[in-house]
């Protein structure tokens, strides 16, 4: 018999033999199934929160990586300014074909105050029509009209905000910030809009203003703090910044994650506990598969008994069983991103966990998560599983080879 | 009969010693592995609500109505040293400091700031927060009055102020008047939570009803228990002591952070979304066990009904197996798990990767587990009922024998 056609009919025999004892073998695939499901749903569901947490962010006035001053980040000041509109940047964004979209801002701590009341704001000084293309302003709504351009006299702000300062559409508030030249600078803006974001801490911390007009305020003519850069490949922002941080210099680029340490660092968390989590699953799997094997070998001390004494080599027998119990981590695995898949399917509208809106807000997500099957969490659950599977089949396997052909054909 | 029945039971799982072994191990394993987590889960709870409270919160706070939602500069607590008396007379309460809270610009030579100005009475102070003891240079506020300040160490590296140096403070007083003053920075604290270092300013609480012209007023009075855990029956008590008169309430820690309780509440959730799969893994081996340990006893339940057991005694028997072997896994797993709680209580457990985001959170890198009554039994309970229900197939696969035919029956 040649290896392959050995192989072929072992094949076969084990194929026959996995349905011989249907209940079993249903509650072996059963629970292979639940395992499988049970890793990737985790997955699906950890990366979606994850992808929510760092798409909200980027959204939030942020972009793939920013432009700054240098030591902006430590010191984010108004004297850590730089020159707009600066004509070589603006090639180099023209040229890079990764960019999607980009936007330039003043930004500021600010104070707001309404007739009553004072709060510690971020002022942004902006190109409207920049903005509604690179943030969430996109497709936020708004209640009033948006800012219409850099020149625009109206103020834009937070429904939360608005709530606290007790404050309406077409109402007067007071900006204060400090100017360039250190002392403070106000202005009277009257509310041309409020908008709505899906983060009650952004409607509380952004206050936009046309961007010319925040730069007469502040002194800071023709200046700004920051440029937010959008690339096609969100997921790629340290990659993205090695390639083209030569080109800008001497501003600096900075990927968001190390802009927001707190999302890139929840997510670094999330992949150590989803692979301890695997693991986990991974050995209550094999414990049922080994059981279930174990329980094979006792049915069948007879028939293997006379395998070997027929003339087949022990090593058959390993292989036998090898592949039966690879036959069933198959279908159970198959059964398990089947389900996995289905189970994707039905929440593609979301999970609403606005029951724990506030708890959500915490971690700096929306309420609504969406579940993000991730190629690699699928290849390393169904290989950690199968592979771990066929390596724990050898010790029953190896058992069963090793049955004195004699004994197994007279046991019972 | 029941003697016998627990003799027989015992017996018949014996009779597969590997199987046996091996579906006890693998009820173990989850065993151990629910209550490692569910400890781990607990124990960061109660760490996380310990250090918000103690850091700045306090396990209660007494608020004039509606402050906490929309904290205005206006909605004070009146005659503040009358109502602190009654609270602390009231049985649970530890200490009460006395609180004004505002929002100010602060400005040095150099910089301005949003800020938060609290006005303190250090010595109440030290007795329900953390952040006296926090003050890294420099020393805490002397006392109720004078113009001298403590301020977090990021706000006073953005203001670039150092130890005597000065800052300017410009709010709006409770009567809309403006409010300025000139503050000696005296110390600078740094306690890990990143909005308290970095918009934090504490001055003596007499100099902020000053500069805020609210005399004898306050906007909250912050409340240290003698057990947190009482929380309830002490608020029940606080509002029966309170002065009628105004409107004030008494909330709890829960109540105050409501984003940290519901974020409590989600990781449970989640948690348990998780170990219910791993639940149905090890139900499924145990339900194999018995399943076969059914079929392959046909002949001899077979024989045993047609000697006169009745039905009700063989499934009392099936029933009586699959608690012995299971609860021989669960008590191992109780065993082991509380040992791994101990061991991580003692060495602390890392997450790979996680040591960024709790510093953020102001937990430290090593969570310390702690065992407890509910994270002790909640899971071995919940392996428990679960097999139990999975059960009823090889229960009414008993039903189905008829003794004449399943004596024929080979296997």
């Amino acid at each position: 018999m040649s290896a392959n056609r050995m192989s072929g009919t072992l094949l076969r025999i084990a194929f026959r033999n996995i349905f011989r004892q249907k209940r079993r073998t249903l509650l072996t695939v059963l629970t292979i199934t639940v395992g499988v499901w049970s890793c990737l749903a985790l997955a699906t569901l950890a990366r979606g929160i994850g992808k929510q947490m760092s798409g909200d962010v980027i959204k939030t006035f942020m972009g793939t990586a920013k432009l700054h001053q240098e030591g902006y980040l430590d010191d984010p000041v108004i004297q850590k300014r730089f020159k707009w509109p600066d004509k070589e940047i603006q090639e180099h964004i023209k040229q890079d074909s990764k960019i999607t979209s980009w936007a330039a801002r003043l930004r500021v701590p600010g104070v707001i105050m309404s007739e009553r009341e004072s709060y510690g704001v971020t002022l942004l000084g902006v190109d409207p029509q920049q903005e509604r293309v690179i943030t969430f302003l996109k497709d936020a709504p708004v209640k009033g009209s948006f800012l219409s351009s850099v020149k625009d006299q109206g103020v834009i702000l937070g429904e939360a905000l608005a709530e606290k300062l007790q404050v309406e559409v077409g109402k007067r508030i007071v900006l204060m910030s400090e100017d360039a030249h250190g002392t403070i600078g106000d202005r009277g803006f009257r509310i041309k809009g409020i908008y709505r974001a899906e983060i009650e801490s952004t409607e509380k911390s952004y206050v936009l203003v046309g961007r010319t007009v925040l730069q007469e305020m502040l002194h800071a003519k023709d200046e700004i703090t920051e440029v937010s850069l959008l690339a096609s490949d969100v997921t790629k922002a340290s990659a993205f910044v090695r390639e083209n941080e030569e080109a800008y210099r001497p501003l600096v680029l900075t990927p968001w994650d190390k802009i927001q340490p707190m999302i890139g660092a929840m997510l670094k968390m999330q992949d150590g506990f989803l692979l301890l989590w695997f693991g986990i699953v991974v050995i209550a799997v094999v414990f049922g598969l080994t059981n279930s094997l174990f329980m094979v070998l006792l049915e069948r001390t007879r028939e293997f008994g006379m395998m070997l004494a027929l003339g087949m080599r022990p090593s058959g027998i390993i292989m036998l069983v090898a592949a039966e119990s690879f036959l069933l981590l198959l279908i159970g695995a198959v059964l398990g991103n089947s389900l996995t898949a289905l189970t994707t399917y039905f929440l593609r509208d979301g999970i609403d966990l606005s029951a724990f809106a506030k708890g959500v807000e915490v971690f700096g997500a929306a309420s609504v998560v969406y579940p993000e099957p991730l190629a690699s969490d699928w290849i390393l659950g169904n290989v950690l599983i199968i592979g771990f599977g066929v390596i724990c089949s050898l010790y029953p396997a190896w058992k069963a080879s090793r049955l004195r052909p004699v004994e197994a054909i007279f046991s019972r | 009969m029941s003697t016998l029945s627990f003799a027989l039971a015992w017996r018949n799982i014996w009779r597969h010693p590997r199987r046996t072994i091996l579906t006890v191990l693998a009820a173990a394993f989850t065993a151990a592995i629910l209550i490692f987590f569910t400890s781990l889960q607990y124990s960061s709870y109660s760490m996380m609500i310990n250090v918000a409270t103690t850091v700045y919160h306090g396990h209660m706070q007494v608020q004039r109505e509606g402050y906490l939602e929309d904290p205005s500069i206006r909605k004070v607590i009146h005659d503040a040293s009358e109502v602190r008396a009654a609270v602390q007379a009231v049985p649970g309460v530890v200490a009460v400091s006395t609180r004004g809270q505002a929002f100010a610009l602060a400005s040095s030579e150099e910089r301005t700031f949003g800020v938060q100005v609290v006005g303190v009475v250090p010595e109440e102070e030290r007795q329900v927060s953390s952040l006296p003891s926090n003050v890294r240079i420099g020393t805490y506020l002397g006392s109720h009055e004078g113009y001298e300040a403590v301020i977090g160490a990021p706000l006073a590296r953005n203001l670039r102020v150092e130890l005597g140096d000065e800052v300017t403070l410009l709010g709006q007083g409770q009567d809309g008047s403006l409010a300025a003053s000139v503050v000696t920075v005296v110390g600078i604290f740094e306690s890990g939570a990143r909005e308290v270092d970095s918009g934090m300013i504490h001055i003596p609480y007499k100099t902020f009803t000053e500069i805020f012209s609210m005399p004898e007023a306050a906007h909250s009075l912050v409340l240290k228990l003698e057990d947190l855990d009482d929380d309830r029956a002490v608020q029940t008590r606080l509002i029966r002591a309170l002065p009628s008169d105004q409107k004030l309430r008494a909330l709890r820690w829960d109540e105050l952070m409501p984003g940290m309780k519901q974020s409590i509440e989600l990781d449970m959730v989640s948690g348990w979304f998780f170990y219910f799969g791993l639940i149905l893994v090890v139900v499924f081996s145990i339900l194999n066990t018995f399943l076969m340990s059914v079929l392959e006893r046909t002949r001899e339940f077979g024989v045993m009904l047609a000697i006169g057991v009745r039905l009700r005694e063989l499934r009392s028997l099936l029933y009586i197996e699959a608690t012995l072997l299971t609860l021989v896994g669960l008590l191992l797993g109780m065993f082991f798990g509380s040992l791994i709680v101990f061991y991580f209580g003692f060495y602390g457990f890392y997450v790979p990767g996680s040591e960024e985001a709790l510093k953020i959170w102001n937990l430290p890198a090593a969570i310390y587990t702690r065992i407890s009554l509910a994270s002790l039994f909640i899971g071995p309970s919940v392996i428990l009922i679960v097999s139990y229900i999975s059960l009823l197939y090889p229960s009414y696969l008993l039903g189905t024998l008829q003794p004449i035919e399943a004596m024929r029956r080979q296997t």
